[in-house]
């Protein structure tokens, strides 16, 4: 990789800058020294010494399109703000470099640029950029990076400053020097990485790990954050689809890829049946099995024991099954769910764990808590895919906070990539709900995702969220499809109701879900009786709705007005019932988030 | 008819079955079944829909720019239509099971719809009857033809007449003959050929459509077969100029896990030129048979290879043999939605070198050709 490069530019009446630029996976850093830059105000601020820009390169997941597409890169982990106080925008044709930086900056420097860059606001995923901002925008043309599927690049960079700067103009050469230095120096860059980066997929290499996580912003214990993962980015908090036996209900993983869906679900219990382990294997994966270019994660079975408990026997060595499918019997060992998940080829699996109902009370409970620690073990030894698979071990202990205590503190010690909060949303109680989750949330560490199994109504996501969760999944969002139950803004709608016969509107006005882009309330409460294609409409605009769901309350937390959508949300969603259920209240009083009684 | 030939894909209450807005994108279908039986329960919706701005009947059922026709017999359900001893109208599957509708009613559900073609409702003489019966029931649909033609003059619905009566030829012309008077109306333009179906000999069919042509041949009609739109149907079918087909048989076979392989469809300009271009014959299509794989059943479908390397469709360069048997067998129903794509693309193949052999005016040279490779 390239690494390391140093670059002396001797500017023309300026002293030497020192210029350091490094490569690592795709972050490249340019480090400016010596830079000869004052405030001649003199008000308080720091001079500017040096200037440090960090991007990333993001060559899948952002980068994809016809030849000539415009791409833009955002920067997260940059260390300096810099804005002009005012815009000088070059001709066209001449070189540009334009970055997109995050709030992030600040809290390096503790600059009081917050309520400048607030003035930028985030429309559609790009920056609109106030007047008093100036940015250079870089082209490279016929760039082949990423196996030709671009021919021009395009990067952006703003800088942005509390340091007053005099009006930039053309006979400003220290400006205009200094990005002609980064011009020139990526360009160089960009040739080099074109070499390295040949690889199609986001295949982590050996010795390096296949999560990365990173927190972007925060409000009080909501995250928004990024969890790079072999097979790409995953923007968190994050829903995940269920397609349990390889197969999302009537919508195929083409419609998933075009709902912006990068990690869903498979249950290594039913794919062990059906088709089978060894065969996955023998295709290269569950991936390629099913053709699915993003990521993919797999429960170990332990559900199964609460779902088909009266078809299992568990004892210390593993679960005994009675296959619904054909009687016959199936032994899982942790060792056998970890093989099996290395078969599937997922990109997170999960750990086998001892799962009782919630509401039990009692030894067995205790029990099934230490057993899930002694099995933890069992599934690390057996893992042999630790280079590109990710093993989350997962939080037992009902709602009894002693033993949930002391299972996150037996699996702290274990540490790995991620951790998932099991055994809840079986039945326990709303208030012992929450405050289980917020127990596990603020003890788990926070430089890792945490994965809440199992829950999906969009009310208890939100509220979950705000708790410091990052990762969900549920059958509910099909399964309640498949019975005319659609997702709206202002709570759940039965569209097999006669009331929906003469509703001429979407099922969710503004919903960009091909059910609400081509059809009325009317017509599928009609079709819902005759055709299952009903059925795969509602699902695909359930599943729409969660996905954009988490991303529009990522976006609040990254805009800081997380408060405001939460009491957005909560209000539309409890119109018809009049009042909010003081559970909700209370959890989120204790995320910091006050809510406002209808 | 827009297109020839034309390839009406049956539908319920205007969807096409397994098939989301997103799954037909690449499928470029054109043209609609819509089954009257679908939206006789939804009349009032259906009024309410004409006062909605910006809101027609295409819209509401997303057939916008489509060739929507209409009909009373659908071929996915069991007994569509059944005679009725009032004169003034028939029996017709609905939602809540058969029920008596006036050809009054029928004609009023057209104007809502608005279809681009309607065939007139029809009844259909139950089997094994007398000459009587057989005849009232043909002057009856010659009824509502005539009332279709005189209710509807005022829209821009093109009307077809619907021609029961089997393959007895006697049937045929009875049913024929009480229709000729359409002829001399400006909205008609066809008709609807019933009871061609799969298990009958070719020879019989012949014979019947022979029948039919014979009464109508001074006029400039055009013909649509009406049935499962079976393959060897449709080929048959063109070579005595029939130029619409009902199509189901991609769904029906979609719904019983089988996946339909057509034979190559490119021939070489010389293997065609030492073909005749005379009407295929009846024996020339005797002991046929289109290929398919049975996901069900056949044990070469677990193999990990597309269903035809050589399809150009989204499942065929998207999944393998093998993921589509798996589904199969886990009953899931992506199965059903796969495979429909997959024989929906396979006629939508077909129905493009139809029409470009057509505008090559060799048709039948090449409906041979491929019947050699049968």
């Amino acid at each position: 990789m390239y690494n390391g490069m140093n670059m002396y530019h001797t500017l023309e009446n300026w002293q030497s800058i020192k210029c350091t630029i490094q490569v690592q996976q795709r972050t490249v850093s340019v480090m400016l020294q010596n830079l000869p830059f004052k405030d001649p105000n003199k008000k308080g601020n720091p001079n500017l010494e040096s200037l440090k820009v960090k991007f990333i390169l993001i060559p899948d997941t952002y980068i994809e399109g016809v030849v000539g597409q415009r791409i833009q890169l955002k920067v997260y982990e940059a260390d300096l703000c810099i804005r002009f106080p005012n815009v000088r925008y070059l001709s066209k044709g001449d070189p540009y470099v334009t970055f997109f930086l995050t709030e992030d900056m600040e809290r390096n420097y503790n600059w009081k640029i917050k309520k400048r860059l607030s003035n930028i606001q985030l429309v559609n995923d790009k920056f609109d950029l106030e007047n008093k901002s100036y940015c250079q925008k870089l082209q490279f043309n016929k760039l082949d990076l990423f196996k030709n599927q671009v021919s021009r690049l395009t990067l952006f960079i703003i800088f942005y400053t509390s340091v007053y700067f005099p009006i930039f103009s053309t006979q400003n050469i220290f400006f205009s020097n200094i990005f002609n230095l980064i011009y020139h120096l990526i360009q160089q860059i960009m040739q080099e990485l074109g070499d390295i980066e040949n690889q199609p997929h986001k295949k982590v290499k050996t010795n390096e790990t296949p999560l990365e996580f990173t927190v972007l912003a925060t409000h009080n214990f909501a995250r928004a954050s990024i969890m790079r993962l072999p097979h790409g980015e995953v923007l968190t908090p994050v829903y995940m689809p269920v397609g349990t036996k390889g197969a999302m209900k009537g919508v195929t993983y083409s419609e998933m890829d075009d709902l912006g869906c990068k990690l869903l679900l498979a249950n290594t219990y039913h794919l062990a049946y059906k088709p089978g382990g060894n065969l996955l294997e023998k295709v290269g994966g569950l991936h390629n099995f099913v053709n699915w270019k993003h990521n993919i994660l797999t429960d170990s079975g332990g559900f199964q024991m609460v779902s088909l408990s009266q078809l299992s026997e568990v004892t210390e060595e593993g679960v005994t099954f009675e296959s619904p499918y054909d009687k016959s019997t199936m032994h899982l060992r942790p060792e056998d769910s970890i093989h099996t998940q290395n078969q599937i080829g997922a990109d997170i699996i999960m750990a086998l764990d001892d799962v009782v109902r919630t509401t039990t009370v009692g030894p067995r409970m205790q029990e099934a808590s230490e057993r899930t620690t002694r099995w933890l073990d069992r599934d690390i030894a057996a893992h042999k895919r630790k280079h590109d698979q990710n093993l989350f071990p997962i939080v037992q202990g009902g709602i009894d906070p002693k033993l949930r205590e002391q299972s996150l503190n037996d699996l702290i010690q274990r540490e790995a990539n991620g951790y998932a909060i099991g055994g809840l949303a079986g039945g326990e109680d709303k208030v012992d709900f929450w405050k289980t989750v917020a127990q596990c949330t603020a003890t788990l560490p926070v430089n890792k995702p945490r994965y809440l199994m199992g829950v999906g109504y969009p009310v208890d996501v939100v509220v979950c969220s705000c708790l410091g969760v990052d990762m969900f999944d549920c059958v509910f969002s099909t399964r309640t499809a498949r019975f005319g139950t659609a997702f709206t803004d202002n709570g759940f709608l039965k569209l097999k109701n006669k009331e929906a016969a003469n509703v001429f509107e979407p099922i969710q006005k503004g919903c960009q879900c091909q059910a609400c882009k081509s059809y009325t309330q009317s017509y599928i409460h009609y079709l819902i009786a005759r055709e299952e294609v009903a059925c795969h409409l509602i699902s695909v605009h359930n599943l729409n709705y969660l996905i954009q769901l988490m991303l529009n309350l990522r976006q609040s937390i990254i805009d800081g007005k997380l408060i405001e959508f939460i009491n957005e949300f909560l209000k539309k969603w409890f119109k018809n019932e009049g009042q909010i259920p003081v559970w909700i209240i209370e959890a989120l009083e204790y995320a910091k988030i006050p809510v406002e009684q209808l | 008819m827009k297109k020839s030939p034309l390839f009406i894909y049956s539908t319920r209450i205007g969807a096409y079955y397994h098939l989301t807005p997103f799954n037909q994108q690449t499928l470029n279908l054109e043209t609609a079944l819509i089954s009257a039986g679908d939206f006789f329960h939804m009349e009032n919706t259906l009024k309410k829909l004409e006062s909605q701005p910006n809101m027609s009947f295409r819209k509401y059922i997303n057939q916008e720019k489509k060739t929507l026709y209409m009909s009373s017999i659908d071929n996915y359900k069991m007994k569509c239509v059944e005679r009725s001893s009032n004169y003034d109208g028939v029996k017709i599957t609905q939602l809540g099971g058969n029920k008596f509708i006036k050809n009054q009613q029928y004609n009023n559900l057209a104007r809502l719809i608005n279809p681009d073609i309607l065939v007139s409702l029809t009844e259909q003489s139950e089997i094994q009857t007398g000459y009587n019966s057989i005849k009232r029931s043909a002057q009856k649909s010659a009824k509502f033809l005539k009332e279709s033609l005189n209710e509807l003059k005022d829209t821009q619905i093109c009307i077809f007449g619907a021609i029961q009566g089997g393959l007895d030829i006697d049937q045929k012309i009875i049913a024929a003959e009480t229709q000729r008077f359409a002829a001399d109306y400006q909205n008609f333009k066809g008709l609807t050929l019933y009871g061609f179906n799969q298990e009958d000999s070719w020879r019989e069919k012949d014979m019947a459509i022979s029948a039919i042509q014979t009464v109508f041949h001074e006029y400039n009609l055009q013909y649509v077969l009406a049935g499962h739109g079976e393959i060897l149907s449709i080929l048959w079918g063109i070579s005595w100029g029939i130029k619409g087909f009902e199509i189901e048989e991609p769904f029906r076979f979609a719904q019983n896990h089988k996946a339909l392989l057509l034979p190559k469809l490119e021939a070489k300009k010389t293997e065609l030129q030492c073909l005749s271009g005379d009407r295929i014959n009846f024996y020339e299509l005797e002991g046929k048979k289109i290929r398919f794989v049975n996901f069900a059943v056949t044990s070469d479908s677990k193999e990990n290879v597309p269903i035809d390397p050589e399809c150009s469709c989204v499942v065929c360069r998207k999944h393998t043999k093998l993921y589509i048997s798996h589904l199969v067998e886990c009953k899931e129903m992506n199965s059903q939605v796969l495979l429909t794509i997959h024989n929906i693309h396979q006629y939508v193949q077909l129905q493009q070198k139809l029409e470009e052999m057509h505008n090559q005016q060799q048709l039948n040279q090449w409906i041979r050709w491929v019947l050699q490779q049968l």
